[in-house]
């Protein structure tokens, strides 16, 4: 066997056949181009962001109707919310909105959420107070729509904006929203509840 | 645990006014003057207490916990009030509170039945321990354990509340309670019994335009005692003006009652009015008065240099003429600032007063002018000019004197400057900024009472104060400015904690995660008990959390 091997090998070097074993290897190596690479050139890009989350297990009130009276004072909404990109901070926009009338486009409170803690989940909750008198919030008795659009960037007219961080092949970092919205049936019988 | 027969006597007999006093919800921060702070910083104080928004006080002690478990271990919330800080703190919170008793009705002969119509129960209020944490719970009482037994249960969260029970039946008034206590982990027992037929009585009577001139539009009328709880539901006038009001004997008792007509559909252009009447069937016309034809308004909404406002939301509401009130839909701006608004005429130049309230993040703030003759003849002003804002500016200092950058710095509105002056509202929204590299934060705010949060990026406990943010009188153009005090923050120190929550055995516990937990500081401001956020926390998988909470 060791002899066997020995002879094929002074053999494959001898300069009669070292052309061939030339014309091979570069054969092979040619032929390495048409091997499929899928497992190298088609793996998913690293994902520069990632969506943020209204965490609805934790949501106040949990019901998405609710009925009030307008001499009930006020309601407050709150929402947890998360991001795993760590570094990110999170936008919250709460529009009010009457039930048929189209979507508003300005929101009545705009608040950044910083993460204090390092952990995915924000320590401070979305939270938004809706004062059913003041004269300055004219709510009609009817229904009404609480809503909240959570983002990681910034949203001008419900137009998330692609955050100004370039990379190869693109403009920016996509901008995630998400949104979650309760009705508010406000009752007019001046009784509280 | 009280348990008791709820009769629509004791029910209607507890006033409505204190019932607007304990569920007044934004009341208790609302209507408190910001306290006499009797400090700035820590320096200030002794040397084992920091620098509170009421003053100087013990940091380890008057403070409350609000602990809200997640939705699927029953999102209701319980307090504890915690004696002194301990170096873990474990809050092991009860099974639900609950509501319960039983649902009938009486009879005229025999004992009382259960009831088997839907009941709509609600309950608003506030927490016992924590003042200003407002709650609402609500159902519908329909379930086959309520029309089998003739009994309901309801789960809610700790604390004092206004209960409503209205029957779909539009013949049975409502029952109303003022005011109730629902402690942590028990049941409250109170039966909702609804008067019989025998005990039913009628309001009869028609609603007129003018005497002579039945109303023929499209409105209710609903009958409340001198003390706001309702006497009866809802009845839509017949095409002729005509009504009639299923009231209870007690109530035709009274001497006097408020019936209190109204559209039926909020967005119509009728007006609401309230006549206060004897109780006796059949009443004297009531006579809504010629309110006239609905009107256009059109007009412009600019800032103080001119330029229009875009969104701003346009409403009026007063009296109109007739002698009723009237609210009109809102209109939002268009990109141009103007507007188109349908209303009805005022009673008298000014009794009508026009509100423009423009977006949040506008630097215009509110205008109300109640100067408008709204008559059909006199048009609206070719532009309407928001004022500028109130530009608040000031500082933030760790508690080594340097300048705190990056803390997130957020304005509640807390109360008007003078709540009888109808020209500076409560604003219905604040503001918020973050310090700059020297610690400096500027805001831009309606006029009005706030509460200036401070959240620091590092490791340093949030802080609160009120200020007022008050025009000056100079009129001059652009934003008047308020420079308020370096603010200095305290140093922090981590408390750590665990929260669970009692199986239904009673014995065993199980991890509450995703709880929230919430630190307050009760604040004594005088007149008026309320409360301070001090930091709040989400319970993780462990049921564990940290909060952030000042020290010396």
């Amino acid at each position: 066997m060791t002899f066997s091997a020995l002879r094929l090998a002074r053999q494959l070097l001898s300069p009669r056949m070292g052309w061939l074993v030339l014309s091979l290897l570069c054969g092979g190596l040619a032929s390495g181009c048409l091997v499929p690479q899928d497992d190298h050139v088609l793996q998913d890009l690293p994902q520069l962001n990632h969506p943020p989350r209204i965490v609805e297990d934790g949501l106040s009130p949990q019901p998405r109707l609710i009925n009030t009276d307008k001499a009930c004072g006020e309601l407050q909404f709150s929402a947890p919310v998360e991001d795993p990109d760590l570094g990110d901070l999170l936008v919250t926009q709460w529009f009010l909105s009457d039930f048929a009338n189209t979507t508003p486009l300005n929101p009545v409170q705009q608040e950044a959420i910083t993460n204090a803690t390092g952990q995915a989940i924000r320590k401070d909750p979305a939270a938004f107070t809706l004062r059913l008198q003041d004269a300055a919030n004219p709510l009609l008795p009817g229904l009404h729509v609480v809503e909240l659009l959570l983002s990681d960037g910034t949203v001008i007219n419900r137009v998330p904006q692609p955050r100004d961080v370039p990379f190869d092949g693109g403009t920016g970092i996509l901008t995630y929203t998400t949104t979650y919205a309760w009705v508010v049936n406000v009752a007019d019988t001046g009784v509280c509840p | 645990m009280i348990a008791r027969r709820w009769s629509l006597g004791v029910a209607l007999s507890l006033g409505l006014s204190s019932g607007f006093s304990l569920v007044g919800c934004a009341g208790l921060f609302d209507k408190s003057p910001p306290p006499h702070v009797t400090c700035r910083s820590d320096l200030d104080c002794a040397n084992t207490e920091v620098c509170f928004v009421d003053g100087c006080g013990d940091p380890g002690k008057t403070i409350a916990v609000e602990v809200t478990p997640s939705a699927r271990n029953g999102a209701y919330p319980q307090d504890f009030a915690l004696d002194g800080l301990k170096a873990t703190q474990t809050f092991r919170l009860y099974a639900p509170s609950q509501l319960q008793g039983a649902l009938l009705r009486d009879q005229d002969s025999g004992g009382p039945l259960p009831y088997d119509g839907p009941v709509s129960l609600v309950l608003s209020g506030q927490s016992t321990i924590i003042p200003g944490l407002s709650r609402h719970f609500e159902a519908t009482l329909n379930t086959a354990q309520t029309l089998a037994t003739g009994t309901y249960s309801l789960a809610v969260g700790s604390g004092v509340y206004a209960i409503s029970a209205t029957p779909s039946d539009p013949l049975l008034p409502p029952l109303f309670e003022a005011s109730h206590e629902v402690t942590p982990g028990q049941s409250e027992h109170i039966d909702l019994v609804f008067p019989s037929t025998g005990a039913l009585a009628q309001l009869s009577g028609t609603v007129v335009r003018s005497l002579g001139q039945p109303s023929s539009d499209a409105l209710q009328i609903q009958a409340f005692d001198p003390d706001g709880a309702p006497r009866s539901q809802p009845a839509v006038l017949g095409s002729d003006g005509s009504f009639t009001l299923s009231v209870t004997q007690e109530t035709l008792a009274l001497q006097s009652l408020n019936l209190r007509v109204s559209p039926v559909d909020p967005q119509a252009l009728l007006p609401t009015k309230i006549f206060p009447v004897a109780p006796v069937d059949p009443l004297a016309p009531l006579e809504l008065g010629d309110f006239g034809a609905p009107l256009t308004l059109t007009s412009k909404v600019v800032d103080g240099s001119g330029k229009a406002i875009s969104g701003a939301a346009v409403h009026l509401e007063g009296s109109v003429i007739g002698g009723g009130t009237f609210q009109s839909a809102v209109a939002l701006t268009a990109d141009d600032g103007t507007f188109q608004l349908q209303t009805l005429a005022s009673a008298t130049p000014g009794s009508l007063v026009l509100f423009a309230v423009p977006p949040a993040t506008s630097a215009s703030g509110i205008l109300v002018d109640q100067t408008l003759a709204v008559d059909g003849l006199t048009p609206l002003p070719v532009t309407l000019v928001c004022p500028d804002k109130v530009q608040l500016t000031g500082s933030v200092l760790t508690p080594d004197s340097t300048p705190a950058v990056g803390v997130k710095v957020t304005a509640v509105p807390v109360a008007a400057l003078d709540p009888k002056n109808l020209s500076a509202p409560l604003p219905s929204a604040g503001g918020d900024a973050t310090t700059d590299g020297t610690g400096a934060f500027s805001l831009l705010l309606d006029p009005g009472q706030y509460r200036l949060d401070f959240v620091p990026s590092t490791k340093l406990p949030r802080l609160s104060r009120f200020v007022d943010v008050t025009p000056d009188d100079a009129q001059t153009p652009g934003n008047s400015l308020v420079e308020v005090p370096p603010f200095t923050l305290s140093h922090g120190r981590s408390a750590t904690g665990h929260v669970e929550i009692l199986a239904a055995d009673g014995n065993t516990a199980d991890v509450a995660a995703l709880a929230r937990v919430r630190f307050y500081r009760q604040v004594d401001n005088g007149d008026t008990p309320s409360s301070v956020l001090l930091d709040q926390a989400y319970a993780d998988a462990n049921g564990d959390f940290t909060v952030l909470l000042p020290t010396r």
